[in-house]
């Protein structure tokens, strides 16, 4: 999970230093090439952000949270177990949400993927400041465009799953979904349209 | 290890929020005036080390340089209390002491005299963090040191350091009263073009808001700068909770910031505090739960930015991203039940074109610090309303510019030499690149701004025609 958070930040400052390259670019016809590049790298990166940080978020959250209340060891050991009987759905480490799980896996390893899209070169962005199309060139977009494929249609296994999962708890599945797609972003059917609209530049 | 953040104070405005800041963070810390750690502070946990080190004595010392071009703010802190915590060598006052005059020209011309003392101080405090994460500027952006030589320092910590992250404290001026620095809208727009190209993040402080807030909710018929100073202090430090008491999440400043800013041009955040008090209120109590808190910091008149208001326009206004940082005695169930709630009730309205949500951080609060509620609670949100403050700076300047009033005062400088005024020109077209794309924000394409857009369905708020120069976007 560390690795995949520093992954996400990491494309994250390259984005950033590339988006201030763009910027000082005088060519319109490069630009207009580039920032489609870009937005593409800049939308995929904050989809898959969000979903990491979501399952942090509600995974970690639990964990700070449950040992709260505890007044001594005798009460640390009931807490613990309840913390491990919980543990079960919220990390989806039980049968029954074995396929959940390893959703979620390959989603964490598309972020790793995601990054070594960008290849050593675009991150030094003070060298050779003047080639922005060599630069940008090194970012194999097709890959990332197969990586966003991939992401899709699990996020789309993934919504199936929860419309299997019983909508009640406060955690589990159910919750984590309802975090995941707190403003409707994932139930609207248009964005569905996302990747073929991604392939046609 | 940790990932230490080097605080820049500059100008009048700079140092005196800066100054606020530094109290709390010792109140917080448990750390005396003098630096020393107090005797009833040993329990540990927190992390001083981002924003303090130690000298050889162990007595802590902020990572701090207090620069200004004329004396008196800084003269009171080293007449103040707090004498001794800052080290000295990390102080520049010019040695003229006559300040930039209120001119954003001067402050930048007198910043690039002084850049080799400025950058020398820079470099040793950098050389003495084991992992620099960035800088802090703390700045107003109205008058001449903070906005001019705020800016020329933006542009060389951008050259320098450009693998480092630039965040800064802005604090806008005050437009529902007339202002003894006529030149303001020049001031703010030329220093805007720098937050816009070479900060990571601004977080904007509105004392425009600030002074609302002050009488709408604290009652205060005239605020004092010292009372307003206070609620900036309350936000500065709450904002670099989670970075100081290490979390489960945010805990360094690029994880807080990557996830707050989704593109990077769109980096100016505003932020909302609940529940408020000054030093006299502190009897007046509120229940708090968490669901009181989160639902306050959603509500307009908590906003510390006034762009934030009940207009048509405003409706239209979209959260990019909102972080809620919770600290205090919370109910876990609660959080969980007050973010269906919110979303039940329709009470925020975020992008269509990308996944959010309110993100909730849960933060130990200081065991040193005795507060009366059991909860309060920040947000860090970037919001597309924001576009309305830059649109108001920009019709000021246009007020003024068609005048082609007080212009002399620049002409004096190499930047306007000869008459050459293109850089109020690329300044203006930069700011309105900036509230084109908040407005493109607005809208389900957000992700084809600044490509060709024929129909001009994304754009018409800050350019004139509408339509997008790529050249002057950003």
């Amino acid at each position: 999970m560390k690795l995949t958070i520093f992954s996400l930040t990491d494309i994250w400052r390259s984005l950033k230093g590339l988006v201030h390259f763009i910027s000082k670019s005088c060519d319109s016809e490069l630009y207009q090439h580039e920032v489609s590049h870009l937005n593409t790298l800049m939308k995929m990166r904050h989809q898959v952000n969000h979903f990491v940080s979501t399952h942090c978020s509600s995974m970690w959250s639990h964990n700070y949270l449950i040992y709260l209340g505890v007044k001594d060891m005798m009460d640390f050991e009931s807490v613990h177990m309840e913390y491990l009987t919980d543990s079960l759905h919220i990390c989806f480490l039980s049968d029954e949400t074995r396929t959940v799980a390893s959703i979620i896996e390959s989603i964490l390893q598309f972020a790793l993927d995601f990054r070594s899209c960008l290849t050593a070169g675009v991150w030094d962005v003070e060298v050779n400041q003047q080639n922005l199309l060599s630069k940008l060139s090194r970012i194999n977009i097709s890959q990332v465009l197969s990586i966003k494929q991939k992401f899709d249609k699990n996020l789309n296994e993934l919504h199936l799953c929860y419309l299997k999962t019983p909508k009640h708890g406060e955690f589990g599945l159910s919750c984590f979904w309802d975090y995941l797609n707190y403003n409707k972003f994932y139930s609207d059917a248009s964005n569905e349209m996302e990747v073929s609209w991604f392939l046609s530049f | 290890m940790p990932r230490e953040i080097i605080t820049l104070q500059v100008g009048q405005c700079g140092n005196q929020i800066g100054m606020e800041f530094w109290k709390q963070l010792c109140l917080e810390h448990g750390i005396s005036k003098d630096g020393i750690l107090e005797d009833f502070a040993t329990q540990g946990g927190d992390r001083k080390d981002v924003f303090f080190y130690q000298a050889d004595d162990q007595h802590y010392i902020p990572r701090a340089l207090l620069i200004d071009l004329e004396p008196r703010v800084i003269n009171g802190i080293q007449n103040s209390e707090y004498r001794n915590l800052y080290n000295h060598e990390n102080i520049f006052v010019a040695d003229h002491g006559g300040g930039a005059g209120n001119n954003w020209a001067s402050g930048y011309h007198q910043g690039k005299g002084v850049e080799e003392d400025i950058m020398d101080m820079i470099d040793r405090e950098a050389d003495g963090s084991d992992s620099l994460e960035g800088f802090v500027l703390c700045h107003s952006i109205a008058g001449g040191t903070g906005s001019g030589m705020g800016s020329y320092l933006l542009e060389t910590l951008n050259d320098r350091y450009s693998k480092k992250l630039v965040q800064t404290y802005s604090v806008f001026p005050n437009q529902m009263e007339t202002s003894d620095v006529v030149v303001q809208p020049y001031n703010s727009l030329l220093t805007l073009k720098r937050l816009t190209l070479n900060a990571d993040c601004v977080v904007v402080l509105d004392n425009t808001a600030l002074n609302r807030i002050a009488v709408e909710r604290l009652h205060l018929s005239n605020p004092t700068f010292g009372q307003t100073n206070s609620l900036v202090s309350t936000v500065m430090s709450a904002s670099t909770t989670t970075l100081r008491y290490p979390g489960y999440m945010n805990n360094d400043l690029v994880g807080l910031l990557a996830s707050l800013i989704p593109t990077p041009r769109c980096h100016f955040l505003m932020t909302g505090y609940t529940p408020l008090t000054v030093e006299r209120q502190a009897n007046v109590i509120r229940k708090t739960t968490v669901l009181d808190v989160m639902r306050r910091l959603l509500q307009a008149k908590n906003i510390m930015v006034s762009s934030y208001a009940r207009t048509k326009d405003a409706s239209q206004a979209k959260y990019i991203s909102i972080l809620n940082i919770i600290q205090g005695e919370v109910d876990p169930t609660q959080v969980h039940e007050s973010l269906q709630r919110i979303r039940e009730r329709k009470l925020v309205n975020f992008i269509e074109w990308g996944p959010a949500s309110i993100q909730v951080a849960l933060s130990r609060k200081s065991p040193y610090v005795q507060t009366a509620h059991r909860v309060s609670g920040l947000m860090l949100a970037s919001h597309t309303s924001i576009r309305h403050l830059f649109s108001k700076c920009l019709s000021q300047y246009e007020k003024l510019r068609k005048k082609q009033a007080f212009l002399d005062n620049y002409r004096k400088f190499p930047m306007f030499a000869d008459n050459d005024l293109s850089e109020f020109d690329e300044s203006r077209d930069i700011i309105e690149s900036l509230v084109d794309e908040y407005k493109a924000c607005e809208s389900p394409d957000y992700i084809k701004w600044g490509m060709e857009d024929p129909d001009s369905l994304l754009t018409g708020e800050g350019s004139a025609t509408g339509t997008l120069d790529p050249k002057s976007s950003i």
